[in-house]
């Protein structure tokens, strides 16, 4: 990676804008395969036709009411996975931080499953609107409040410790399963039907509100992240030199963590908890482009769309019909990965 | 110009600093000497902004620091700490860059960054990731860094102090001089420069006023022949030394006596 990083200081920021722009193709590439491929293929001239609404009923219909909410969605969970993971990797310092691995997605479910099944109770009460924020809504709380837990207990000294990150991680994920089997519990049929669908995690089980809900919310949030851009960059001085070089830190750490909890818990409410995507991304994007954030960011977000719709394309057209859930493609790819990473950390901190 | 007055700082129920009073003047360049855990770098702390729960005053051209925003502080004042890192393997080209506010066009960024390679001679290092240099070319780099935070403060109407904290600590005899000349450069620009330092002779021969602490006061503050004399030096370190006053002020331990006490 040193090489890399290396070669890339050389070149200037020119290859970076070319990555990038890579990406973007790369990004925009499978999200017309999104649209084109499946059970029913379609050729150019279909796809028009059907995004444009003057072609045949039911090109018209498979787009408007399965796949572009599919890619919909897949663009905002990608994005938001993946800029959520590299602002906790920077705020942290800790390239094992992950909305997945450190809990914030079991805290996002917790809502969520909450939602589904409690929300029962009392959503014929509310207006139609908040019926529709009401599982985001529940997800960004849960999420919130377990990043919060995290990072108060985490901390060591005014350091967040990596060691505690992750087992903290742990045991709220565990404490999560609990949870969710409580409520899995006293949920009712229909309720246990939709708990089902959401928990594999997929793209296909989501309408058009919560998706645009999900996409507008990941949009949202994204000027956020881009905006603490230097701010990550000075977090690598650890936080007091941060300080003395000009970075309001808690206010930093309050606009990231907010940007983060908002985003995952959206995406996590609208497709289900979808591991790794905020692991494997950023990752991917310093690789690329180095490491600083006003690169990793924008490549990161293309980076984390490409992966989430290149795994959706992948278990859609491995079995077709059928659908298995992306979890699993995304969980394959990403714990090998994670495991790769932690083996080389352990390497070279033994070492050093 | 920056003050202390009266200040005193405790940390869990102990005394760090009691009652200093301190006047950093602009082109002056200050060194402050103690034995270890005297709270030199507390002391810089506080003056920085960085310490927040202190008792006493400190005013930084009629501020008080830490009531300052981050922002608008790292224009007026750059600080080296003791032992700078990086956790990011950025080159050192990027590091130094790190060091300019996002106010600032980048080519004149690119233009400082440059002045600072040249004064801190990194040239032959641009290109290399920081983690993977040796002790004190990451001290260098860093100080580069701050220097171009400090220059950049200038530009933006600031720049008017440098804090160090032992910016020659891993540094060869070719490269601490490379380093104070940058500070003192910065002090006959008109910065008024804090060097936390513990070679004598280095202080006494770059400084224009020592300091020294003990035990979190202030025990000497003046001029480096008035303060550096062996009696003080002798309690201070309890140990002997020897005070050379000749064209340069030389202070090192009495080793013949040093050794036969053991």
């Amino acid at each position: 990676m040193a090489s890399v990083g290396l070669e890339l200081e050389r070149h200037g920021s020119r290859r970076q804008q070319l990555v990038v722009v890579g990406l973007g193709i790369l990004a925009l590439s499978l999200a017309l395969a999104e649209l084109a491929l499946g059970p029913v293929k379609m050729s150019s001239a279909q796809l028009w036709g059907g995004l444009t609404g003057s072609g045949d009923f039911l090109d018209i219909n498979i787009i408007w009411q399965i796949r572009l909410p599919r890619l919909t969605l897949g663009i905002a969970v990608g994005m938001a996975l993946a800029l959520a993971g590299t602002a906790l990797q920077g705020m942290l310092r800790n390239p094992l931080a992950d909305p997945g691995l450190i809990g914030i997605t079991a805290g996002a479910s917790i809502g969520a499953v909450s939602a589904i099944v409690l929300g029962r109770l009392i959503a014929p009460e509310l207006p139609v609107l908040l019926q529709t924020a009401l599982l985001p809504l529940a997800a960004f709380v849960g999420a919130t409040l377990v990043m919060a837990c995290v990072f108060t207990l985490s901390r060591r000294g005014g350091e967040t410790s990596v060691a505690m990150l992750i087992l903290i991680g742990i045991a709220i994920n565990t404490i999560a399963g609990a949870l969710i089997g409580v409520l899995v519990y006293v949920a009712d049929d229909q309720a246990l039907r939709d708990l089902t669908f959401w928990s594999m995690g997929g793209l296909g089980h989501a309408g058009w509100p919560v998706v645009i809900m999900a996409l507008g919310l990941a949009l949202a949030m994204a000027p956020l992240f881009w905006r603490q851009a230097r701010g990550l960059d000075l977090f690598q001085l650890g936080e007091r030199q941060a300080f003395h070089t000009g970075l309001n830190v808690e206010s930093s750490k309050r606009t990231l963590a907010f940007a983060a909890a908002l985003s995952v818990g959206a995406v996590t409410a609208a497709a289900g908890p979808i591991g790794f995507i905020g692991l494997v991304a950023p990752h991917l994007a310093r690789l690329l482009v180095g490491h600083a954030h006003r690169w990793v960011l924008p490549a990161s977000a293309l980076l984390g769309v490409s992966l989430v719709l290149a795994a959706d394309l992948a278990v859609r057209l491995a079995i077709a019909p059928q659908e298995p859930p992306i979890g699993i493609a995304t969980s394959l790819i990403g714990g090998p990965f994670f495991l790769w990473l932690l083996t080389r950390r352990l390497r070279s901190s033994s070492h050093a | 110009m920056l003050e202390a007055k009266a200040l005193s700082l405790s940390k869990g129920g102990k005394t760090l600093l009691s009652n200093i009073d301190l006047c950093l003047r602009p082109g002056e360049l200050l060194a402050v000497l103690g034995p270890n855990g005297a709270g030199k770098s507390s002391l810089m702390n506080c003056l920085s902004g960085a310490e927040r729960d202190i008792c006493g005053q400190v005013v930084m051209d009629g501020h008080t620091p830490a009531a300052l925003d981050a922002a608008s502080l790292a224009r007026q004042r750059a600080v080296l700490e003791q032992t700078p890192r990086i956790s990011a393997p950025f080159s050192v080209e990027e590091l130094i860059q790190l060091g300019a506010p996002r106010a600032l066009p980048a080519n004149e960024v690119a233009e400082l960054s440059e002045q600072a390679i040249a004064l801190l001679s990194l040239g032959a290092l641009r290109y290399r990731c920081v983690p993977y240099l040796s002790g004190g070319e990451q001290h260098r780099t860093h100080m580069a860094r701050v220097m171009v935070q400090l220059w950049a403060g200038q530009r933006l109407g600031g720049g008017r102090y440098l804090l160090i904290d032992e910016p020659t600590s891993s540094l060869d005899l070719q490269h601490q001089i490379t380093v104070l000349r940058a500070a003192r450069q910065a002090a006959a620009q008109g910065c008024g420069v804090l060097a936390i330092l513990h070679d004598l002779t280095l202080a006494a021969s770059v400084a224009h006023r020592i300091l020294l602490l003990k035990d979190g006061r202030v025990i000497a503050d003046g001029r480096p022949q008035e303060v550096l004399t062996r009696q003080r030096l002798e309690a201070l370190y309890g140990l002997p030394v020897r005070v050379e006053t000749g064209d340069v002020l030389t202070v090192t331990p009495d080793y013949a006596r040093c050794w036969a006490a053991a």
